[in-house]
């Protein structure tokens, strides 16, 4: 089960990170990657469909895929995660910490703005400290680590200290929002950054259209030398899958970003198509909300759990492209994954944690669902004929997304969640589960489980962290804040003439300074 | 029985109304019938049966859930009919009485009502239906309403100019000036006698009514999954069109004959009471 270990780096190697410049070179041996026949070509014009608008150009306010794409294009941040899910520099070029409370970032040397200016560690502090200004309500405030203080030391050199040891720091800080922006603009004309490129990416802005498309050409001065190889890059906007899929099959565009479960079947046909998958940690859910009546009793959400056909679940709702979860948001692509025997369909056993708990026959539940994306309501239909034959009337309630987010994301107590896989263990359960963080959907609010999740942040032994983690995993599949009974692969389809574009678990990365095309 | 035989001497006449009639009884009573008609539960889903094709135990095949078409078609038929009935028959009701009113009012207030009555007749019925359910919720009712409203202003106008004939007939003045009460005369005088281009109209409304519910439901906004309802079947078959094309031919079907068979109706009807054949009976 466990197909994914950790890849034995050592903790002291895991605390003393190095830029893998050439992480792009190396990849071809390794699984997963398009095999690069010849050497990488210059030039080109790749043209990439999103699913998602992108709203504004300013990183530290992105909340989307599209954007995410974006702000890895134009800009750069402190690290970036490779296709293993390990953290590589972006702009640090290597960084160090004894104690993971004081971390020592060296920035790259000779790295300029797209406007010309050089890049020094004061642009690094400003733009850090501007995510963590409340007043900024950037996305990306609460998931870039406990941090306490940033400063500079010299002009490269940042000095970063958490507020207690926190090993994730360095893959932490690769959030899509943390991109670096000049410190004169961090501090005067912020907004400007909505439409105008800031930069020190591989690309630069050519041309954006709200709503429609964006084009970034090739930064002739991109720090990596000879990178990008790609010319221009287009990143185009389409709300409708099936459009997106022929645009691809028709030549018009050279990769469809995300392909909808219902397509791939079609695409793995297609000789004139390469289909990528990645084993990730996205996943879909039934939140309960613990404090609210009937949910509140663990016995009603572990009944409704067991009656969950996950089998089923994955074929109508994914096509089987996925994997079957067990209830807690850990896949086996995140590297403190614990096994745990499979959580199967028990219509008796739920039965009777129903009658257990007082549950009548033929009582109502209504579950929130957005329409957006599909998956969530095909969930909702095999959740409610489960519930069904236990004698409970799921009534499914359909919401457009941005309804779904003003009324029911966080309020609702019983709705179908969707979310992208974090950095890692410690930002997934920090952003979702524990009692303070930012989107508690659950209110599961246990103190116990707060505390291990403090405790495992700050463990330097690896082994104690992995039982540490192992305990967490286990509390949440005994409890079951959530039912979380499938992870979802990402897949893309692209032209076989695009090279060495390796698929980062995490979905919000691509590396396209890396891609060529023949 | 005289009756009876005198309706079926004028429908043979009429081989419209005649096919059009007997494809709406038929249609109603599968409606009324769906769980008699039905092979298969419409809501059942069967992970080892998705996408099967016809055969004796699946007639039409199963969809991406495995549920069986056959009776999801048929189970359909009752919010098809359900909304595009109540939705003409209301719009009927109060398209006549405002009509009818205007017509007997006259004057300032027949004018401020009609120039209201344009403005939402000018407005696009499907995009007042979408405004009224992004702000009541999607469900049946909301969506016979949000078809109704729009429907109203044309009903009106139909009413108001058979009701301006009649108006000025002398049984009418009789009334007017024996004191009878406005709402006696509205009723019992003049809606009788202007019913009839109502009743035309309203058939071929129906077809209509449904096809906008059809619309309504493939955009998300109408009756909500997993209830049967052919829009909607036609809505989430779209991701399956390659994989699975017959399970989008079939909903359509389904909408097109119901369609046909209610404009088949009105327009027999139309004919039926055209006064110059009426004059035949």
């Amino acid at each position: 089960m466990s197909g994914i270990k950790h890849d034995g780096i050592t903790r002291r190697a895991f605390l003393k990170g190095a830029a893998a410049a050439s992480a792009g070179l190396m990849v071809s041996s390794l699984p997963g990657v398009l095999h690069a026949a010849a050497a990488p070509k210059p030039g080109g014009t790749f043209k990439i469909t999103v699913a998602r608008e992108i709203k504004s150009l300013n990183p530290l306010r992105h909340v989307n895929i599209a954007e995410y794409m974006q702000g890895e294009l134009m800009y750069s941040g402190l690290t970036k995660l490779n296709a293993d899910m390990n953290a590589v520099g972006d702009l640090a070029e290597s960084w160090e910490s004894k104690d993971a409370v004081t971390w020592r970032f060296n920035l790259r040397k000779g790295v300029t703005f797209h406007n010309g200016k050089p890049l020094t560690a004061a642009d690094v502090v400003a733009t850090m400290r501007k995510l963590l200004d409340p007043a900024t309500a950037s996305p990306g405030m609460k998931n870039i680590g406990p941090v306490a203080a940033v400063e500079a030391e010299g002009s490269h050199v940042v000095k970063v200290t958490t507020s207690s040891p926190y090993s994730f720091l360095p893959k932490a800080l690769s959030y899509p929002c943390f991109k670096v922006l000049p410190e004169e603009v961090v501090n005067g004309d912020f907004d400007a950054a909505g439409s105008k490129d800031f930069g020190s990416g591989p690309f630069r802005l050519k041309e954006y259209v709200a709503g429609s498309h964006l084009i970034v050409e090739k930064n002739p001065d991109y720090f990596i030398p000879g990178r990008p190889y790609l010319n221009e890059v287009h990143v185009l906007y389409f709300p409708d899958p099936l459009a997106e899929i022929n645009a691809l099959l028709t030549g018009q565009v050279d990769m469809v970003n995300e392909v909808n479960p219902a397509q791939i079947g079609r695409l793995e046909k297609n000789k004139d198509v390469t289909v990528m998958h990645a084993k990730s940690g996205r996943f879909v859910n039934t939140v309960f909300d613990c404090q609210a009546a009937p949910f509140s009793d663990p016995r009603v959400r572990k009944a409704l759990t067991l009656s969950m056909d996950r089998e089923a679940a994955l074929l109508m709702a994914l096509e089987g492209y996925g994997s079957i979860g067990n209830d807690t948001p850990i896949s086996p692509a995140y590297p403190f994954y614990h096994e745990m025997p499979q959580r199967q369909q028990d219509m008796a056993a739920a039965a009777k944690l129903l009658q257990e708990a007082g549950i009548k026959k033929g009582t109502k539940l209504q579950l929130d669902i957005a329409v957006s994306p599909a998956v969530r309501g095909k969930l909702g239909i095999v959740i409610q004929q489960a519930a069904k034959e236990l004698g409970l009337n799921v009534e499914l309630k359909q919401f457009d997304y941005s309804t779904y987010l003003d009324t029911i994301w966080l309020k609702s107590p019983y709705y179908v969640g969707f979310y992208n896989m974090q950095s890692s263990e410690d930002a997934c359960f920090q952003l979702l589960y524990t009692s303070t963080s930012p989107w508690n959907e659950t209110r599961w609010n246990n103190a116990t489980f707060d505390k291990l999740v403090i405790d495992a942040r700050a463990e330097l032994n690896e082994d104690k962290q992995r039982k540490l983690y192992a305990d967490i995993q286990e509390m949440m599949y005994e409890e079951v804040p959530t039912c979380i009974p499938l992870f979802l692969d990402l897949t893309c389809a692209l032209t076989p003439n695009i090279h060495d574009y390796r698929m980062v678990p995490r979905g919000t990365y691509w590396h396209l300074e890396n891609v060529w095309k023949s | 029985m005289k009756k009876i035989a005198s309706a079926f001497t004028v429908l043979k006449r009429h081989p419209n109304a005649l096919i059009g009639s007997i494809m709406v009884t038929l249609l109603i009573l599968m409606a009324l019938c769906a769980p008699l008609l039905a092979p298969h539960d419409p809501l059942k889903i069967n992970p080892k049966n998705r996408f099967d094709s016809p055969s004796i135990t699946h007639i039409m095949g199963t969809d991406e859930y495995g549920r069986d078409i056959l009776s999801r078609i048929i189970y359909g038929s009752r919010t098809a009919l359900t909304v595009g009935l109540s939705a003409t028959t209301l719009s009927a009701i109060f398209g006549s009485l405002i009509g009818l009113s205007c017509a007997y009012a006259g004057g300032k207030v027949d004018e401020i009502v009609m120039r209201f009555m344009d403005i939402l007749m000018s407005f696009p019925g499907i995009l007042f239906a979408l405004i009224l359910l992004a702000g009541l919720g999607s469900n049946i009712g909301t969506v016979i309403i949000a078809i109704a409203t729009p429907a109203i202003p044309k009903t009106a106008r139909i009413a108001r100019s058979a009701g301006l004939a009649v108006r000025r007939e002398e049984y009418i003045e009789a009334a007017i000036v024996r004191g009878d009460n406005p709402l006696y005369i509205l009723l019992v005088e003049m809606l009788p006698n202007t019913i009839q281009p109502v009743i035309v109209d309203a058939s071929i409304k129906v077809g209509f009514a449904i096809l906008t519910a059809a619309s309504i439901s493939f955009l998300g906004m109408g009756v909500q999954p997993p209830t049967p309802d052919w829009g909607l079947i036609v809505g989430q078959a779209r991701e399956y069109i390659f994989e699975s094309p017959m399970l989008i031919v079939w909903p359509i079907a389904a909408i097109a004959v119901t369609t046909i068979s209610f404009n088949l109706l009105g327009d027999g009807l139309r004919d039926i009471l055209d006064p110059r054949e009426l004059g035949r009976i």
